[in-house]
């Protein structure tokens, strides 16, 4: 009875370990995910919006009915200049004979790359600078605090005009420039969340097992600071769109690509913002809509860290 | 004679104040001032002998408890562990040590990464020390649970700490602490924070692991009857510094310094025929960074005499193996 008794617990040690080695943890942050979206009908919009930007960005290239960078002509070899929306060009077309519609569709790939890449790569670099920065202090933290007020200074224009003069105008140099100025925000915020997550006897019981400074920050520290680093990166998203539409939109973009900015900024300067409203209003639109869609994504992940959002329970 | 496990021999703990750039540019030529919060403690804890560190709160007990083990840094003293000095050790020489000695906190509620599983709380010293395999650690970390009291150990493994009650959070910490096999327990206020219902239950289980370990523990606490309970020797701390340490019966039948007199007649009795007199001393601990040149609690000691005020009292033996750091008893 007791033979038997111990080897069905060791059975169950087996399976568990199994359960709990790891992989339940993102189980775990799925749960909390769904958790955190559930009954918050404005974010759940966020994410319906932020999937049809997903799928019409990935099969893009399916759902445009034109080459979005062809010269379209008529019958008779005439290009067909700003035609109005029609069923053959659902959204007319620009300048140069463009379908409008295959243009926007287009378009969302850049505005995916850049805001996914861009608030990545400044998230990425603000979070460590504020965990490196509150975790260690002292010297560490002045040198790192007064790097980001420099960064405060920098205006954003001026700095990827210049960048871009030097790089050369590539997206790649755009997305660089964003990360280069946006992840000052991230990195204060963290920082004064590890100034009081730093403090919590939990911290100081995993220096007391003996864990090294790099465990304590990214498997102690790190994971308490990780529903602010999600809505910085939301919030990151929608600038980086805003910010690459602006970029574009004054001509330093990339050339060869087709962004929402870049077709704003050809309609300008065909002179045709104020006639050809079926070239403005679309990839407007489209900024508009991504950004608001991360918006309110992000909005519900500040729930987290905000309790003044929370709804009384 | 055998090494002590823990030896501390005049440990000091300063805290700067005003020690941020904008104070040392405003007061530049003023002197550092400093919080002496622990200030030349010596004491020390055989293998398997339980000690405990009493006082007012703001005495510097737990400091001087963290210093011991190194979780704060000692602006002076030596430490031996195990007659080892511990004061220079670092990197590796450091980490092996953190596996002998472990530390559980006042507050479970604190005191556990609210982000950890218990599993993953308590396998993570393992995980640090690189122990066993993967199924080793599982099944040590199953038996630990067990141990402590968290049954059956499948139940609470995948549970966070948000889901536990207060007792099975310290348990918890237990397990945690005691998962890497040590040799020194530094419980601080373990069962403070805990309901009187489950302290007594909390309080045994220490007692049962020291035995079954063989720890070697320092419990630190203002709660002269845990400690009663708890411990072989107690030492009383009064502002960063021992005023006296004796065997447990001695120290609460027959203290000699005034304050620890004051101490023991403040803990409450359960017996309703029993008048009890009010606290026999006045007044609070005084700002810890005052300066005096003679006995630290004479502003508030009932017995002061003149030459309290002319230096530093130092230890005197009262009886055997127990010291009282009072001018009354100079021999």
């Amino acid at each position: 009875m007791s033979t038997q008794n111990r080897t069905s617990t060791e059975d169950e040690y087996d399976i568990l370990s199994q359960h709990y080695g790891g992989r339940s943890r993102l189980r775990q942050t799925l749960a909390a995910q769904r958790e955190i979206f559930r009954g918050e009908r404005l974010g759940q919009i966020g994410l319906l919006l932020l999937a049809i930007f997903l799928f019409v960005g990935l099969f893009a290239p399916l759902l445009a009915p034109y080459d979005a960078q062809e010269k379209l002509r008529t019958d008779d070899g005439e290009i067909k200049r700003m035609e109005a929306p029609s069923t053959e060009h659902l959204l007319g077309t620009t300048r140069l004979g463009r379908d409008v519609l295959s243009q926007v569709l287009i378009g969302t790939r850049i505005a995916l790359i850049v805001g996914s890449l861009g608030a990545f790569m400044s998230v990425f670099i603000g979070t460590n600078m504020g965990l490196i920065s509150g975790y260690f202090g002292g010297w560490t933290d002045d040198i790192l605090m007064r790097l980001t007020d420099i960064i405060y200074g920098v205006p954003f224009l001026p700095f990827v005009i210049v960048l871009v003069v030097i790089l050369g105008p590539s997206l790649l140099n755009v997305i660089l420039a964003i990360a280069l100025v946006q992840w000052r925000s991230t990195a204060r915020v963290i920082r004064s969340q590890v100034l009081t997550i730093k403090e919590r006897p939990y911290i100081e019981a995993a220096r007391a097992a003996g864990g090294s400074d790099v465990r304590v920050l990214y498997t102690h520290i790190l994971p308490n600071v990780l529903p602010l680093v999600f809505l910085y990166g939301a919030f990151s998203v929608g600038w980086a769109v805003i910010a690459e539409a602006s970029v574009s939109f004054l001509g330093f973009g990339d050339p060869l690509s087709v962004s929402w900015g870049k077709m704003l900024f050809t309609a300008y300067t065909a002179n045709a913002i104020r006639t050809a409203w079926w070239w403005v209003i679309p990839p407007g639109l489209s900024i508009n809509l991504l950004v608001i869609s991360v918006f309110l994504i992000g909005r519900t992940y500040e729930k987290v860290s905000n309790p003044e959002l929370r709804e009384r329970e | 004679m055998t090494e002590p496990k823990l030896r501390v021999e005049s440990l000091e703990k300063y805290f700067p104040i005003n020690a941020g750039l904008a104070s040392k540019l405003l007061n530049w030529n003023a002197d550092q001032q400093y919080v002496r919060a622990v200030d030349g403690v010596s004491f020390e804890i055989e293998p398997s002998e339980s000690f405990g560190l009493a006082g007012e709160s703001g005495c510097g007990k737990t400091t001087a408890g963290k210093t011991a083990i190194r979780l704060l840094e000692p602006t002076g003293g030596d430490i031996y562990f195990d007659g080892r000095q511990l004061t220079d050790l670092s990197g590796s020489e450091l980490k092996s040590f953190r596996r002998e000695a472990q530390i559980i906190y006042q507050d479970p509620f604190e005191s556990l990464n609210p982000r950890f599983s218990v599993y993953d709380w308590v396998a993570e010293p393992l995980d640090i020390h690189d122990i066993g395999t993967e199924e080793e650690r599982t099944e040590r970390v199953y038996r630990t649970l067990d141990n402590v009291g968290l049954e059956p150990p499948s139940a609470y493994a995948g549970e966070y700490p948000g889901d536990l009650s207060g007792g099975e959070r310290q348990r918890v910490a237990i397990a945690r602490a005691i998962v890497l096999n040590p040799s020194f327990l530094l419980a601080d206020e373990p069962a403070s924070m805990l309901d009187v219902s489950i302290r007594a239950s909390v309080l045994d289980l220490f007692k049962r692991l020291q035995r079954e370990l063989n720890l070697a523990a320092l419990y630190i606490s203002h709660d002269l009857s845990l400690l009663k309970y708890m411990c072989d020797r107690i030492g009383i701390m009064y502002l960063g510094k021992l005023v006296e340490v004796g065997p447990t019966e001695e120290i609460i039948h027959n203290p000699k310094h005034p304050y620890t007199k004051a101490l023991v007649a403040s803990v409450p009795e359960v017996d309703p025929d029993n008048r009890r007199d009010g606290a026999s001393i006045g007044g609070e601990v005084p700002d810890p960074t005052f300066e005096t040149t003679g006995c630290r609690f004479a502003n508030r000691c009932p017995e002061v005499m003149p030459r309290c005020r002319d230096g530093e009292p130092p230890m005197f033996e009262t009886s055997d193996d127990h010291y009282t750091r009072c001018v009354l008893y100079e021999s």
